[in-house]
């Protein structure tokens, strides 16, 4: 399961939503309560250590968005011992 | 008529300041107050008249309060509509309050495409920003006991009921916290509530001072932080839920907050360790906003000089002193007034209270006493005048802000098949306050996936439970009523 359903499941607490939400799908629209789509922002931030800013959240609207975001700053984050 | 002398005072006095902000736009005090008069004239010639009901379905943005203010001119009541309801539950504050129009962004109407209305008026195009460009004839003046809004509240019954508040009403809890909380012209205010709720009386208390409100359209930490940032924000409207997820954010540390003089914060009490944790790094001031809907909003304020110090917060910070035109009391359930300090029923009278609930007699008569408001909170005033609330009498559940009652979502399980009974306590949540959690006996073979389903279909999310668990026998007493006690435990 990939990472931003995983943290769904772990702050809604209903495992349906791993699967019944297309990875293109609008988050708020889909019936996900908005404080728990803020609680996902924080949670990335937690868990990922990068700092989620207004600019990012723009573009931020579904499980998609969110997973290329995450995938982009872990390419931009130089890894511990590289040159 | 309040809404429309505010408009023209500041127009007078400010007509180039900013008034409102939001993600698409700004506007200033000329262009809001003429596009009140425009959009007035626009929406008179698709029909909309005196005492008609219109319905505003929409984020927090400009157009919103050009439409309050536009409606107010003809004399229409607006309706706002919290965009997080169901089709089925916006569908019946629309047949309950009769509404003949729905004003909205496109993509929520598209959300209630069967709305029982004659117009639909998308707020977000040319078409809109074009409305009533021509003018039209003279505008009635309004009189202060007119109605003016619908606000809507949830209830035991399951149907959210509607709170119509007058002209008079928004005037008096703006004077009486203009008296007090003092907002001025010289302030920014972000409102991070939204302008659905009966919240939203606390920005027309500062659009009444002249101060600029910076509209958000759904509440997002960074992007709160960054609004007070970028407007070099005085003062932020807030529920302490809110105020966690702002300290959580990462941009709490980064963002330039200097400018920061008050935090306003309401409609759930503020946990200690949230409070502590705030004044020490945010080191403004804190303001509690406690009101009610049915009271015309927020009628009792505890300022930033009572505040308690980081180190000493009490479990219970108390609610502050009644603003001026408003009177607070503790009645018995005899509905005699008790002595400081001893615990009553809070209950409030004045000319902020709403008219009634729309078309619900019998609700408006249970919820009077002799001419006074039951808040249905426990507490008491102390010989200072200080309110300090201790419980509630009613059977309700405050998620981040938002008033759940547990009988609306037993009755909605209720009506799945394979339930057989459901009871609904709140529960401590560190991130929402409280949240309902479900104890439903079911038949054989029904999992909670079937049941978030079916609520899912009859619930907002926020009302929806965070957890469904099985039980073999809700408890009751002889009289058939739920042991909540047992519970919860």
């Amino acid at each position: 399961m990939s990472t931003i359903r995983t943290m769904l499941v772990e702050l809604t607490g209903t495992p349906e939503f791993a699967e019944a939400i297309g990875d293109d799908e609008d988050l708020s629209a889909s019936g996900i309560d908005s404080g728990d789509l803020v609680r996902l922002i924080l949670l990335i931030e937690q868990r990922t250590g990068v700092e989620v800013t207004a600019e990012d959240m723009e573009g931020l609207t579904t499980i998609a968005d969110y997973e290329r975001f995450i995938a982009g700053r872990d390419a931009a984050t130089p890894q511990q011992g590289a040159a | 008529m309040w809404l429309t002398q505010l408009a023209e005072r500041n127009r007078q006095c400010f007509p180039d300041r900013t008034a409102l902000v939001d993600e698409h736009r700004s506007v200033t005090w000329a262009q809001f107050h003429d596009r009140g008069i425009s959009l007035a004239h626009g929406l008179a010639g698709l029909g909309i008249r005196r005492g008609d009901r219109v319905a505003v379905l929409s984020l927090d943005r400009v157009e919103v309060l050009e439409s309050y203010f536009a409606l107010a001119r003809i004399g229409a009541l607006f309706v706002p509509l919290n965009h997080s309801l169901t089709p089925a539950e916006v569908t019946g504050i629309v047949e309950r309050t009769g509404a003949v129009a729905v004003i909205g962004e496109s993509a929520l109407l598209a959300r209630h495409p069967d709305l029982p209305v004659r117009t639909r008026i998308p707020l977000d195009d040319e078409a809109f920003a074009a409305l009533g460009a021509e003018g039209g004839p003279a505008l009635d003046d309004i009189p202060d006991d007119a109605p003016a809004a619908i606000l809507h509240t949830s209830a035991t019954t399951g149907q959210a009921k509607g709170v119509t508040v007058d002209h008079a009403s928004f005037r008096a809890i703006a004077l009486g916290w203009l008296a007090v909380a003092r907002p001025a012209d010289d302030m920014v205010l972000v409102n991070c509530c939204p302008l659905y709720h009966g919240s939203m009386v606390v920005s027309l208390t500062y659009m009444a001072a002249g101060a600029t409100v910076v509209l958000m359209p759904g509440f997002k930490p960074q992007t709160a932080l960054a609004a007070v940032e970028t407007h070099r924000a005085t003062h932020v409207w807030l529920v302490p839920q809110m105020l966690r997820f702002l300290l959580r954010a990462k941009s709490a540390d980064t963002a330039d907050l200097s400018t920061l003089r008050e935090i306003l914060y309401g409609a759930a009490p503020m946990p200690p360790d949230i409070y502590a944790e705030a004044v020490e790094r945010l080191g403004c001031g804190f303001r509690q906003v406690y009101g009610m809907t049915e009271v015309g909003g927020p009628f009792v304020t505890l300022g930033p000089d009572e505040h308690p110090e980081p180190g000493a917060v009490p479990e219970v910070i108390p609610a502050g002193r009644v603003i001026p035109g408003m009177s607070a009391r503790a009645l018995d359930a005899q509905g005699q007034e008790v002595g400081p300090g001893d615990i009553g029923e809070i209950c409030v009278r004045g000319p902020g209270l709403m008219r009634g609930y729309w078309g619900d007699e019998a609700a408006t008569a249970e919820i009077t006493v002799d001419g006074w408001i039951r808040t249905g909170d426990l507490g008491f005033i102390d010989r200072d005048g200080l309110i300090r609330l201790i419980d509630r009498s009613k059977d309700l559940i405050i998620r981040a802000g938002q008033n759940v009652y547990p009988s609306e979502i037993e009755r909605a399980l209720q009506t799945h098949p394979a339930v057989r009974d459901a009871a609904v306590v709140g529960v401590p949540d560190e991130d929402f306050g409280e949240v309902p959690l479900a104890y439903v006996v079911v038949e054989e073979g029904t999992g909670t996936v079937e049941l978030q389903a079916h609520l899912a279909q009859r619930l907002a999310s926020y009302k929806r439970p965070r957890r469904i668990e099985f039980i073999d026998q809700v408890p009751r007493n002889p009289a058939g009523k739920i042991i909540k006690k047992l519970l919860r435990a």
